[in-house]
């Protein structure tokens, strides 16, 4: 009798396992629409969490970039101004690097030599860890630790009481000292003993400052870098500040914005100005501040109209002055006279007396005299004021009031006039844009999560987030097992019936993976684009237009393809438990009547 | 073996069929002291006590037995669903117990065909899919499934109905499309356990019809377990099954006679 051959079922090819699924999944879409609600779920607050961390990150270096310029204007009128503090000249000393230009300076103004520079800088890093952890514990433990010294003196008053103070560390609970105490008893005594050297360097810094401010005469300091860049180095240099011809044009572009920025400012001293810019910011005159006026002229409309605003105050005070000088005249004119012909001219009614009266200060006083009211007052009146010698004498006392108080108005008026404002309309535009977009830029780098960029975290993620993302994408894994696994159980049947015809235990392993892993690749896509809408509109909401400049698209594009890897990974996982499942099945279950 | 099921087979089959009592055909299945006991917990349950009977090719042989006499376990030991916990199931001359799971996934999907009572069809595809499933087990694939799969739908009466899904066929279609998906790999064995369980008389009486005629013309072995009486009429041999053992094994023509007069008698 023939043996008949029996040979190993051929496996199914991968694409029409596919069909298969995307059929079977069609058919049984609300189970399907489970799975794929959990996956969505996990990869869309992964997606937000990577979106956000990825825009924060972008904008803050976005931001440190774009401040940088400011900021080096901001350390360099730290370093031309004089008096630096100890609590600066530590700062400074802790951050030196060998060979940079802040060791140069600070070994020329001390005259030390780099190993007693090295050592006071060893010496101000462990200075500003002591006061760090003094700041950071609480008040109370502070006040009871150190009473209310700041600063060098807390130092000085731990040469004298050290013993004390190490057993008070002992007891607070909010904080411990960094080191040993014995650590802290060597730093305080080569703290005090290195006293002189700081001097000095404080010393040799200031007169580094006045011997430029001298060189400079009346001039500020910081208008050094509006110069020529050679002579400005070349000036710096010869004083013992070091200057990086590459930092040159950022200072130069810094000082130059703020010294015309700071003229605009000025039009706040001048009185009318402040009225008419206020009406214009819509508020009280004693509340305009610098930020209304920068707002006002930030438009091309608002930079002529201040122009325009200028001219006409110039003007206004122009007239006034020449007024002034006319009524000086008058008012010489007529104290030359004696009393008796200033009766003479008020019985002559002469039209010179009549004129008198447009002098405020002499007008209230005829007004008085008379008893009448000021705005009623007729210019004949002043010849019904003189009549009698006495009255002529006091009128002359008046007059002679008159012209003290207008000389004095006159110089106040010279004084006071506005300098025209040699800037156009488009450069009025650009400082004042440039300087509202550096305080935005200052007030979000205030905001900025002091962790963000430092790359200490995985992926820009803090340790927290870390564990919400593992422990949600858990919960998900869990989701999908439960989900598969009552669809195993409502498909026993089917499954038995496919064994029956011949289904390999990899068929059905392989299929109930792969329908996992399409549910898991139908919920990653909706979830990266709800992850991506939601992390970014976040980021919005911190950062505002800033975060949509700094969209990092290609960063973006690689999380969301790797948020979608991770929603199938994670799927086709879960899977793997009920796809065991349900290969191992007995196909005899297919006979099983329910 | 390429060609359509019609060629090879039947025009042996009936070369064989000619006199089925000589009992000279090929045997197809042969079990020796087919034994299966269940332990559950400290209870062991005998479901097959030693059970040895030949198929022949072409045969058509009923099972009847109680529930609970042990026909559904025969059932799954004949059909390669099951081992037996002693005794051994031939099919084909090809010892079952010495195949690994994938030899047994072939033989699964060539050899034998099985029809269950609640046809199980898979409900999200249509006729013709259903059909051609075992075929893609089998490694045929797209046109040829598709006429084959078609040819068998003829054969089976629902050519018309081919995209039809099974919720929009009655029980007697149904069944008629698992009888269809069960020869498509051209299987030397139909199982069929309670074919007609869930039908009516008349529909019953159809799907009879069907499997006799599959049986007369392909030469396929049909062994069906049943409830059904009617069936007594067109097998070939009835196999009776109680508490584990085969109570009694006929011909046709020898019980034919009783099931005349049982009938008779119910009729006065």
């Amino acid at each position: 009798m023939k043996k008949t051959e029996v040979r190993d079922q051929v496996s199914l090819p991968i694409r029409r396992c596919v069909q298969l699924c995307i059929r079977g999944i069609r058919y049984r879409l609300f189970r399907s629409a489970v799975t794929v609600a959990i996956v969505t779920l996990a990869v869309a607050f992964l997606m937000t969490m990577l979106s956000t961390s990825y825009v924060d990150r972008e904008v803050t270096e976005d931001v440190r970039r774009r401040t940088a310029g400011r900021r080096l204007h901001a350390e360099w009128v730290d370093r031309l101004s004089p008096g630096m503090s100890s609590a600066t000249l530590a700062t400074r000393l802790s951050s030196v690097r060998p060979g940079s230009n802040a060791e140069k300076e600070l070994l020329g103004w001390g005259g030390l030599s780099s190993k007693e520079l090295a050592e006071l800088s060893a010496l101000a890093a462990r200075k500003m860890e002591y006061e760090a952890f003094l700041t950071e514990i609480d008040p109370g433990d502070r006040s009871a630790l150190v009473g209310t010294r700041e600063g060098d003196e807390i130092f000085e008053y731990l040469r004298t009481d050290l013993d004390g103070f190490l057993e008070k560390t002992g007891n607070i609970r909010s904080g411990s000292l960094p080191g040993t105490g014995e650590e802290l008893r060597v730093f305080v005594k080569d703290f005090a003993r290195t006293k002189p050297l700081r001097e000095r360097i404080l010393t040799g810094h200031a007169q580094a400052v006045s011997g430029l401010a001298e060189e400079m005469k009346d001039v500020p300091l910081m208008s050094i870098f509006l110069g020529e860049q050679a002579e400005a180095i070349a000036k710096l240099a010869r004083h013992g500040f070091l200057l990086d011809s590459a930092d040159f044009s950022t200072l130069q572009r810094e000082a130059d914005i703020q010294a015309d920025a700071e003229k605009i400012l000025a039009l706040l001293a001048e009185g009318r100005m402040r009225g008419v810019m206020a009406r214009r910011a819509k508020v009280k005159v004693q509340d305009i501040t610098p930020k209304h006026v920068l707002k006002i002229v930030s438009s091309k409309r608002g930079a002529r109209w201040i122009r325009e605003e200028v001219e006409a105050t110039r003007k206004s005070t122009t007239k006034k002055i020449q007024q002034t000088k006319q009524q000086l005249t008058l008012l010489a004119e007529l104290l030359k006279l004696g009393e008796q012909e200033i009766l003479d001219l008020a019985a002559k009614k002469a039209p010179k007396l009549a004129e008198l009266l447009q002098i405020t200060q002499i007008r209230q006083a005829v007004a008085g005299q008379l008893g009448e009211k000021e705005y009623d007052l007729k210019p004949e009146q002043i010849f019904d004021a003189v009549g009698g010698l006495e009255k002529a004498t006091w009128l002359k006392g008046q007059m002679q009031a008159a012209r003290d108080r207008l000389s004095l108005n006159r110089r106040g008026l010279e004084e006071g006039q506005l300098q025209p404002l040699l800037l156009t309309e488009e450069r009025i535009v650009e400082v004042a844009e440039t300087w509202r977009e550096q305080e935005s830029l200052a007030r979000v780098e205030a905001a900025l999560p002091a962790e963000t960029g430092t790359g200490r975290q995985w992926l820009g993620f803090s340790s927290r987030t870390g564990w919400l993302i593992i422990i949600s994408f858990v919960v998900c894994a869990v989701g999908v097992t439960n989900a598969m696994l009552m669809s195993v159980t409502e498909r026993f049947r089917e499954i038995a019936t496919m064994k029956c015809l011949g289904a390999l235990d990899s068929f059905i392993m392989i299929s109930f993976v792969l329908e996992s892993s399409l549910q898991g690749l139908a919920g990653g896509l909706v979830g990266v684009v709800i992850g991506f809408v939601l992390g970014t509109l976040r980021s919005c909401w911190g950062f505002g237009l800033l975060a949509v400049m700094n969209l990092p698209v290609m960063l973006l594009l690689a999380s969301a393809g790797a948020c979608l890897v991770a929603g199938m990974v994670l799927a086709a996982m879960a899977a793997l438990y009920p796809a065991w499942v349900a290969a191992r099945l007995a196909p005899m279950e297919a006979m099983r009547i329910e | 073996m390429a060609n359509t099921p019609d060629d090879s087979k039947p025009r042996q089959a009936p070369a064989d069929a000619v006199d089925p009592r000589q009992g000279e055909r090929p045997v197809i299945i042969r079990t020796i002291n087919l034994k299966k006991s269940y332990e559950m917990g400290q209870v062991v349950t005998h479901a097959l006590r030693g059970i040895g009977v030949e198929i022949a090719r072409g045969e058509f042989l009923c099972v009847m037995g109680p529930s609970g006499s042990g026909k559904s376990t025969f059932f799954n030991m004949v059909g390669g669903l099951d081992s037996p916990t002693s005794g051994r199931v031939f099919i084909d001359e090809v010892d079952v117990a010495q195949l690994n799971a994938v030899e047994l996934a072939f033989l699964r999907c060539r050899k034998i065909g099985y029809i269950f009572q609640s046809y199980n069809l898979v409900q999200y595809m249509t006729a013709l899919e259903n059909v051609t499933v075992p075929m893609a087990f089998a490694g045929v694939g797209g046109d040829e499934a598709r006429d084959r799969g078609m040819g068998l739908l003829d054969t089976v009466g629902l050519k018309d109905r081919w995209f039809h899904k099974p919720i929009e066929m009655s029980g007697g279609q149904q069944q008629r499309v698992a009888i269809a998906r069960a020869m498509s790999n051209n299987p030397q064995i139909l199982l069929c356990d309670e074919p007609t369980g869930n039908l009516d008389l008349k529909t019953g009486g159809e799907i009879h019809a069907l499997l006799k005629g599959l049986n007369e013309q392909r030469g396929v072995s049909v062994i069906c377990a049943t409830h059904d009486h009617r069936l007594i009429d067109i097998a070939d041999r009835i196999m009776w099954i109680r508490d584990g053992t085969v109570e009694r094994l006929a011909e046709r023509s020898e019980v034919v006679v009783e099931t005349g007069a049982i009938e008779g008698k119910e009729n006065e």
